[in-house]
């Protein structure tokens, strides 16, 4: 079986014109402009199949974006190929626009000052649904998505949340056999994020499509994804399954410690990462988590304590600094 | 749309009263008969615009462009429909205006029936001419946010040239000549000189050569600057 999307050495390369403030640099810039280059995605390969949900764990700028928009056709290679479905995106050919969605958090697709419905006839004529399918298509969507009153509201009168998922469903009337989902819970309260997870789980059992969801939420990776690609700074650091990087980084928690007296040395309780503005951030594997913050709590004046599941930036640091994994 | 009736209200009040002043004609029209060129103005006017060059870049900005792009369709439909359906809603304005003008105004012109079918596709042509040259203009939006004095100097010929701000019969007759080799003069002035009956047929033939011909252009050079400007787009990433 051929693969869904097949990206080889892709790389993106901006050129990035700098300049520094004030008037003399501004003039300056008039005759001479200086550029940067900013490599947000240096030759990066993986593969996948149809039917999978990938995710693509990394922090902001880290070229998941970027990644995403090339293979939607909306960004052209400045190196190495990719191919999803057989087509090349940047070709933007008909039948491959018919075939994908891509989702973002701002994008705005439906019609402002008509209900969504409305919008959603004008897709059905975009991409030519058939009819039949299209009027069962809409009906489910409205049904899994609680949207029946949503869809008869001018869009610019609804809420973040009650907005993303009528753009959800609209962006996937087409039935798109792959979706490429950029940060889509984001800004959304959690119990939309999860209505919204939902959704695309069960769109994917239901039709074998293939995902790619980018998001810099551990949680939205962990309810969808098995498989986890991590990108930071425009490579690949790691390419495997959840429960593998699961295991390995998140078997430490954040502990943060407002002592009371600040100018306590507190480095014999754990290995600490962090200590500014009062407060101290300790890196403790998980089974030591009650002992630690028990004693810590018995011995010193605590004004405030925290217990955190490490932001994804701690992890890829930890990483990063240890090397890349194989 | 207020803006279209104030301004050939304008036009009308103040070339009547030229044509007055000289005793009855200006540029070959009777004082009837250029009121009746700016009434029937209207309709063509509304009829053939569209595009705001200034819209594109704004829409860049807010990324609604990415939008268009993902479409299986062109993204120079994406405003199609919705400029002819306004163009549908203010001739409900539009046309009880000009009865009500015509009353005041009392014009003189003449409804000839081939003239009027032809006005159809005219109208049509004109219409696609104009929005593929506006969006040829909107697509210098992806190479630099900086025209707006260019925009500027275009409307500026345009205004002279089409026959918007006055017949083109006003014009000494080197700029009438200019103004047959421009294609503001069939955007604009054909088809309402066809409206006003006061087209011979070799004429009409002229004009539909020239209004094909421009289009020929036009679509040309609009499909040579949108494969570069999807390139420069999908380059820089909007």
């Amino acid at each position: 079986m051929s693969a869904a999307v097949s990206v080889h050495d892709l790389s993106k390369t901006y050129i990035v014109h700098e300049r520094s403030s004030g008037v003399r640099a501004a003039v300056r810039g008039i005759f001479r402009r200086e550029k940067k280059e900013v490599k947000a995605v240096q030759a990066i390969n993986f593969e996948i199949q149809p039917g999978e949900i990938v995710g693509f764990l990394g922090p902001n700028g880290a070229g998941k974006t970027t990644t995403l928009k090339m293979l939607s056709g909306l960004l052209y290679p400045t190196g190495g190929e990719a191919r999803v479905l057989g087509h090349l995106p940047h070709l933007r050919e008909r039948q491959y626009l018919r075939q994908i969605t891509l989702v973002t958090g701002q994008r705005n697709q439906l019609i402002w000052d008509i209900p969504a419905a409305d919008s959603y006839d004008l897709f059905q004529a975009i991409y030519e649904i058939d009819p039949a399918l299209y009027k069962r298509t809409v009906d489910e969507f409205v049904e899994i998505l609680d949207m029946k009153d949503l869809v008869r509201k001018p869009v610019r009168n609804l809420s973040l949340g009650e907005r993303m998922k009528v753009e959800i469903a609209g962006s996937m009337l087409h039935h798109p056999r792959v979706l490429f989902l950029d940060e889509p819970t984001l800004g959304l309260d959690v119990p939309m994020q999860r209505r919204i997870r939902k959704f695309i789980a069960e769109y994917n059992q239901r039709e074998g499509a293939t995902v790619l969801l980018s998001s810099h939420y551990m949680a939205d990776v962990e309810a969808l994804c098995r498989r986890v690609i991590v990108i930071h700074q425009g490579g690949i650091l790691f390419d495997g399954d959840l429960s593998a990087l699961a295991a390995r980084f998140t078997s430490h928690k954040k502990v943060i410690v407002k002592p009371a007296d600040q100018s306590l040395d507190l480095s014999g309780y754990g290995e600490i990462v962090e200590s500014e503005l009062g407060s101290v951030s300790f890196r403790v594997p998980k089974s030591e988590v009650p002992g630690m913050t028990a004693r810590l709590l018995a011995e010193v004046p605590i004004v405030d304590l925290a217990v955190e599941d490490p932001p994804i930036e701690d992890v890829i640091d930890v990483v990063f600094a240890k090397g890349a994994i194989d | 749309m207020v803006g279209l009736l104030v301004e050939s209200l304008i036009y009308l009040v103040v070339w009547t009263t030229v044509s007055e002043a000289r005793g009855g004609e200006v540029g070959g029209f009777s004082t009837d008969e250029i009121a009746g060129y700016f009434i029937a103005w209207m309709f063509v006017r509304n009829v053939t615009t569209g595009w705001s060059p200034y819209a594109m870049e704004w829409r860049i900005r807010r990324g609604d462009f990415n939008s268009l792009l993902l479409r299986p369709v062109h993204p120079i439909f994406a405003d199609t429909s919705e400029m002819l359906a306004s163009k549908a809603v203010a001739m409900i304005t539009v046309v009880p205006a000009m009865i009500a003008l015509a009353l005041v105004f009392k014009p003189r012109f003449e409804l000839v029936p081939w003239s009027l079918l032809a006005l159809i596709p005219a109208l049509v042509l004109a219409f696609v001419l104009r929005y593929v040259l506006m969006y040829v203009l909107a697509l210098t939006a992806f190479w630099t946010t900086r025209l707006g004095g260019l925009f500027e100097l275009w409307y500026g010929v345009e205004f002279f040239f089409s026959g918007r701000v006055a017949p083109l019969t006003v014009l000494p007759e080197w700029a009438q000549q200019v103004a047959n080799l421009l294609p503001f003069k069939w955007m604009f002035y054909f088809p309402l000189e066809l409206l006003l009956g006061r087209s011979q047929p070799d004429e009409m033939l002229f004009g539909f050569a020239m209004q094909v011909l421009w289009l020929t252009v036009m679509v040309l050079l609009m499909r040579f600057v949108w494969q570069r400007a999807a390139r420069r787009y999908a380059a820089v990433g909007g």
